[in-house]
């Protein structure tokens, strides 16, 4: 094997990659070189194998095979779609039910609910709420948390500072 | 016109565009139907190659082509259909081959049961002491080395595509055909020095 020999060479002549010029040094060099000619018909006695193996498979029912696989796929395509348009159905619910819950939250702070005001209430006790009256030091204006109380018709947790 | 009647009249737009998409989706119909045609006797065999067994080769067929319908958009050369078709067979391969060791034992030693059970059909046909050798020698190599060594010999993929096909390097593919051949190359020299012994 001389310093030209390339095996890669010569595997690319037995698959038919090299462009003309190159397969014809190449296969000159393969006539000359004992080891490169045994390697190149090497190569193509393994490649005709794989092919003749190749031709002997028996005939595939490939219309029949076909109509099943169209079959298959349309359903599910069908599938897939179905997935979608729900996922996108769930996506749009959840995104309503947000803007609904969340408008619903702002208009409740902004409109006082006298409507619900009971005329007997009283504010709650320091006895009936005792785990806030420690977080009530943020609101100090015992009137506006009475108003509060007085809108909701209960003693609410953010509200516990007047209680006594 | 009744309102029946106008209710169903249709833009001349409209209608160019709903006829353009029909001839699209017609097209695209018929270059699936052309793919599967042209390649299905490749991917079968090797599907079968890989798994040994025609039945669930048969399966993979099946499966291998509908996610290529699905994804046939995303091909990008068309150039290396083979490829691209071979590469989902490869996983569709080893997805009905772990799905089959999960149902239960016996999936693992089918090459072995094929290369000592009776010859195949294609064998009888061809006559030749020598397929046998080469199934005997692809039932030695391991799983990617024999995927490797039919995309070379078999399929006649580039050492590029295959590299692509079953996502490595480009050095690997090349030590893996070339470490397939070797064993492969031994094998039927092996069988030849035998059959030379035993002729004299």
């Amino acid at each position: 094997m001389s310093v030209s020999c390339d095996l890669e060479r010569m595997e690319a002549l037995a698959f038919d990659e090299l462009p003309l010029e190159q397969a014809r040094r190449a296969l000159e060099h393969a006539g000359a070189c004992a080891a490169c000619g045994m390697e190149l018909s090497a190569l193509r006695r393994e490649r005709s194998q794989f092919h003749d193996r190749a031709a002997a498979q028996p005939a595939l029912p490939r219309l029949e095979l076909f109509a099943k696989v169209e079959g298959a796929a349309r359903a599910r395509e069908r599938r897939l779609r179905v997935r979608r348009e729900v996922a996108a159905f769930a996506l749009c619910a959840a995104s309503l039910l947000c803007v609904v819950g969340l408008s619903a939250r702002s208009s409740s702070a902004v409109v006082p609910l006298t409507a619900s005001v009971s005329a007997d209430f009283e504010p709650c006790t320091s006895s009936e709420c005792p785990r806030y009256s420690s977080a009530a030091g943020a609101l100090t204006d015992a009137d506006e948390i009475g108003r509060l109380d007085a809108d909701f018709g209960a003693c609410l947790v953010a509200t516990p500072a007047h209680c006594r | 016109m009744g309102f029946r009647e106008k209710a169903v009249e249709v833009p001349a737009a409209a209608a160019a565009v709903l006829a353009l998409r029909r001839a699209e989706a017609q097209a695209e119909a018929d270059a699936f139907r052309s793919l599967f045609l042209e390649h299905s006797g490749a991917v079968h065999r090797f599907l079968k190659d890989l798994l040994r067994d025609g039945t669930l080769a048969d399966e993979g067929l099946q499966e291998t082509f509908v996610r290529a319908h699905e994804r046939l958009g995303t091909l990008e050369q068309r150039d290396r259909v083979v490829g691209w078709l071979l590469g989902i067979a490869r996983n569709v391969s080893l997805e009905l081959r772990r799905a089959r060791r999960r149902d239960g034992p016996g999936g693992e030693d089918l090459w072995g049961e094929r290369a000592s059970a009776a010859p195949s059909p294609e064998h009888v046909l061809l006559g030749r002491e020598e397929m046998e050798v080469v199934e005997r020698a692809m039932a030695s190599l391991s799983e990617d080395k024999r995927a490797a060594l039919l995309l070379r010999f078999d399929h006649g993929l580039s050492y590029e595509e295959i590299a692509s096909t079953l996502g490595w390097g480009l050095s690997k593919a090349k030590v893996e055909v070339h470490r397939a051949r070797l064993k492969l190359r031994a094998a039927l020299d092996a069988a030849n020095e035998d059959s030379d012994g035993g002729a004299r």
